[in-house]
């Protein structure tokens, strides 16, 4: 296994390890937040398993998009306070996964990645993360804002989603002229260490916010 | 040539790429230098809201002062003044009195007195600012309506419904200065003849209601220049978070209520709401 493959699973351990260890401490968006980060990394090792042993990994990763996409909009769900995008994020967990089955009966089946729905689920988490900056923006409040957990993950998801985007276009411009796909691993494995780091902190913040309330 | 061109399109989309990461770092940065302009802006508004309380409160205690300074020198006026008079007098016209006359009068003089020194003692227990902090709204008003109560002139009612507890010295005195506007406004103008006074502690509001079967008045001239009794009432109500409304009409007496909801976590007073009840 690559180093940072190695590197990428030990961030994500440590990350589900921090948030599991103050579990009791987290508020419900954010409980929810470290069991995707746990859900997450189950699959990470999972695919990297399959894959040391020359199995296709890719049904690991048409699991993932959709109990992802319900484990995130439940967090988003409870960061949002507007009313109607509360039930609009909560209702569109089940289109989703609908979505995300045809997708892996119809388009793009289970020995194929699943681009199609990670599109869709990325740029609704896009648009998500806006709202939640611009919620902020509407009631701010005294504390720093970089002790504030809602500004890490809107953060985290911002750029993250827009690395997706980025990383898919390329993905398959780089495969269409059959180019090396090396650098832009390289690209995808920083931008999901740099996430997780991110999300690490929302955690972090989130429980010294909890424990320390200002 | 075709390599060529094809370095060129990866160059184009890592430059796209890159310029979407700047876009975002800079949408980062431009977001953070408008929160912290609008955390300031809030704060200056919180400063701003805050020196408005104060001085409103300020205002309230140096009101409540005033009264009492009002009642005391109308007591020591019209009553001790006048009844000291008369003994100065009555004593002084007994040279030409027989002994037992004398005596009469010298006992009456006594008692006279005796009236003159519990008066001045309840003058001394006059309410102010630190009667409300120490003893709390309910004996305060008990206190303010057994002082009206023994003018006669009014039958009034006192109704306190459920548990009481503190409210925050601060909302206290706020209430307790409405409530003595109130019973201002009722002596001066309402002609009544029954007050009914009720406080109502539920867990999530707070509710005082003074009614008065007077001659009433049409609310709308509560924005009257008339009014700003009634209006700086209403305004010192939402300062505290409650609210205020009138119900009256004429010759159907007059309702005051003040209603406030219960958020211990919200408090102006920068403290728990821990002064006596």
């Amino acid at each position: 296994m690559a180093t940072r493959f190695i590197l990428y699973l030990s961030l994500l351990a440590a990350v589900f390890l921090f948030g599991l260890l103050n579990l009791r401490t987290l508020s419900l968006p954010f409980k929810i937040l470290c069991v995707v980060v746990g859900i997450t990394l189950v699959s990470e090792a999972a695919s990297g398993f399959l894959n040391s042993r020359g199995y296709n990994n890719m049904a690991v990763y048409h699991l993932l998009s959709c109990i992802e996409y319900a484990g995130t909009a439940l967090v988003f769900h409870g960061l949002l306070r507007s009313s109607r995008t509360k039930k609009l994020v909560i209702y569109s967990i089940i289109p989703v996964a609908v979505l995300g089955i045809m997708n892996s009966v119809f388009l793009q089946d289970i020995r194929t990645f699943p681009s199609n729905i990670l599109l869709l689920s990325h740029g609704i988490f896009l648009i998500l993360s806006l709202l939640l900056f611009k919620q902020m923006l509407e009631e701010p409040i005294a504390r720093n804002l970089f002790r504030q957990s809602e500004f890490w993950v809107a953060g985290g998801y911002l750029l993250f989603s827009s690395a997706v985007f980025l990383s898919f276009g390329l993905q398959n411009y780089f495969k269409r002229n059959q180019l090396n796909l090396e650098p832009l691993n390289h690209m995808i494995y920083y931008t999901n260490i740099l996430f997780y780091t991110i999300l690490g902190i929302a955690l972090y913040t989130e429980q010294a916010n909890i424990r320390r309330p200002s | 040539m075709s390599r060529n061109n094809e370095n060129l399109d990866v160059y184009i989309l890592l430059f796209s790429g890159a310029a979407l990461f700047i876009c975002l770092a800079g949408f980062i940065i431009y977001f953070i230098f408008l929160y912290r302009s609008k955390q300031l802006k809030n704060q200056r508004e919180k400063e701003a809201i805050k020196a408005h309380y104060d001085k409103e409160l300020l205002r309230s205690e140096l009101e409540i002062q005033e009264s009492t300074l009002n009642h005391v020198s109308r007591e020591i006026h019209d009553n001790i003044g006048q009844v000291l008079s008369f003994v100065k007098l009555s004593l002084g016209a007994t040279k030409d009195l027989s002994d037992n006359e004398k005596q009469v009068r010298i006992e009456e003089s006594r008692d006279l007195i005796s009236h003159v020194i519990n008066d001045l003692r309840d003058l001394s227990k006059s309410l102010s600012y630190e009667t409300v902090a120490a003893k709390g709204l309910v004996t305060t008003l008990q206190a303010e309506l057994e002082r009206i109560n023994r003018s006669g002139n009014y039958i009034i009612e006192f109704d306190i419904s459920g548990n009481n507890f503190p409210l925050g010295q601060k909302r206290e005195l706020v209430i307790f200065r409405i409530f003595q506007e109130s019973m201002q406004n009722i002596l001066k103008h309402s002609e009544a003849n029954r007050l009914k006074i009720n406080l109502d502690y539920s867990p999530e509001m707070f509710n005082l209601k003074i009614h008065d079967d007077g001659i009433g008045f049409s609310p709308g001239n509560v924005d009257t220049p008339e009014g700003s009794g009634l209006r700086n009432m209403k305004s010192r109500a939402k300062l505290i978070g409650a609210t205020l409304s009138i119900t009256s009409s004429p010759g159907k007496g007059c309702i005051i209520n003040v209603n406030l909801p219960i958020a211990r976590d919200l408090n102006f007073d920068g403290e728990n709401p821990s002064g006596p009840g």
